[in-house]
């Protein structure tokens, strides 16, 4: 048996001539909680709808649980062992909660009503009321019992705290937490808020531009990485060539801040090096790998454009 | 469990058809014989009209799908509603076959 639970080769999809998806590959490790990182229009939800097999993509293969998502058959299977909450929070405007639960409750044999009794009454959700009376929190929280209660061994979750005030978003990162340490369910979620995806996921992929540009487990990518901070005495006279590593420079005023990937020791000493310095070496966090990435991503893409033209 | 949800999503749509079609022969057994021209018979007026507003009714009724979910007066979440119906552990055929015969079964 496969170690992941989803994987992507060399996935692409395009709209109408537009690129979504470019060559994606992607891993997520069974039990793992992976934070699915990206820009707006990086591709998350184009991604997740693949896997869901709500899009059909143009080339390439996507497997969930070892199933090939465009089989048909099977994935109906798959689909009953995913629990997924949708980017748009949209439900059944003609349903109340206590119907849209009836209705979902049947098609999963693992439902767990213990679960769903637990999350109405947490999450403060009024059965008798209709789904478009509901706020756009509340109608998140009852996408995430709908989620949550299946039962499922995977939780593909687009944006799922999109809409909760700051208290419940702890809520419920915490819960996802605990089930996911005490069920071993695998949670794949999408996100632009660094701090809920630093808090919650062990494993990260960053997504730009359709492709994927950095993937890992988390503690070992932040590990990697550091920040040097020089600060000069005098005048700003940094070395021409950096070893390898140097992923960023930045100056303000005296104060030069390098971006380090590998290669830490090397690039210290050569710091050090540089007469009427001081150099500190600081941890990073993923706000700082993940706008790095991003950005080099894209210098490399208009450097690629620039390449063309000329 | 589809079948409710077929139900939720046409009750309304299906208890205005049954009033269009009460009004009609109440109207119709009201005026039986202004209502046809001279030399028709009442019954093939009826046959033909009640036919007619019929079909129609029936393809009103049919107009919620797959893709139009909210059924009545409704028109925000189509799209998300969509996309969560089919990602339930559902086949197409199914959905689409609960959907028809539904209509059918109101019809």
């Amino acid at each position: 048996m496969t170690d992941f639970i989803i994987e992507t080769n060399q996935l692409t999809k395009s709209f109408k001539g537009q690129p979504a998806l470019r060559g994606l590959n992607l891993r997520v490790p069974r039990g793992s909680i992976f934070g699915f990182l990206g820009r707006n229009g990086a591709g998350k939800t184009t991604t997740i709808k693949t896997l869901m097999g709500l899009l059909r993509s143009d080339s390439g293969a996507a497997r969930v649980f070892g199933v090939q998502v465009t089989d048909a058959d099977r994935s109906i299977e798959v689909r009953r062992r995913i629990g997924f909450v949708t980017e748009d929070k949209e439900l059944y405007p003609y349903m109340t909660v206590e119907q849209i639960i009836r209705f979902i409750r049947p098609l999963f044999p693992r439902w767990r009503h213990d679960l769903e009794r637990r999350y109405l009454q947490m999450f403060d959700l009024p059965p008798k009321r209709k789904i478009p009376d509901l706020s756009k929190g509340m109608r998140s929280k009852l996408m995430l019992l709908l989620a949550i209660s299946r039962g499922a061994e995977l939780l593909i979750l687009d944006e799922p705290t999109d809409g909760l005030d700051p208290a419940a978003t702890e809520d419920v990162l915490r819960e996802l937490v605990d089930m996911s340490a005490s069920e071993g369910t695998t949670m794949f979620f999408s996100s632009h808020q660094l701090s809920e995806v630093e808090f919650i996921a062990d494993h990260i992929g960053i997504i730009d531009l359709g492709k994927m540009v950095a993937c890992g487990v988390l503690d070992e990518m932040k590990a990697r990485y550091h920040r040097l901070q020089l600060v000069f005495e005098g005048s700003v006279e940094l070395p021409p060539r950096w070893p390898d590593g140097v992923e960023s420079v930045r100056q303000e005023g005296r104060v030069v801040s390098i971006l380090v990937s590998h290669n830490v020791e090397a690039i210290v000493e050569q710091a050090r090096s540089v007469p009427g310095t001081s150099v500190e070496s600081f941890p990073v966090t993923l706000r700082e790998i993940f706008l790095e990435h991003v950005r080099s991503n894209r210098d490399a893409l208009v450097q690629r454009m620039v390449g063309n033209e000329v | 469990m589809l079948w409710y949800k077929g139900w939720l999503e046409t009750k309304f749509k299906l208890l205005l058809m049954l009033v269009c079609m009460g009004f009609y022969l109440i109207v119709f057994y009201l005026m039986r014989t202004a209502a046809a021209p001279p030399g028709a018979r009442p019954a093939a007026v009826f046959g033909l009209t009640a036919t007619t507003l019929a079909t129609l009714l029936y393809t009103w009724l049919a107009g919620a799908g797959i893709n139009s979910q909210p059924s009545f007066q409704a028109t925000q979440g189509l799209h998300g509603s969509t996309l969560f119906t089919l990602s339930l552990p559902v086949s197409r055929l199914r959905l689409l076959a609960v959907r028809a015969s539904a209509d059918q079964r109101a019809a």
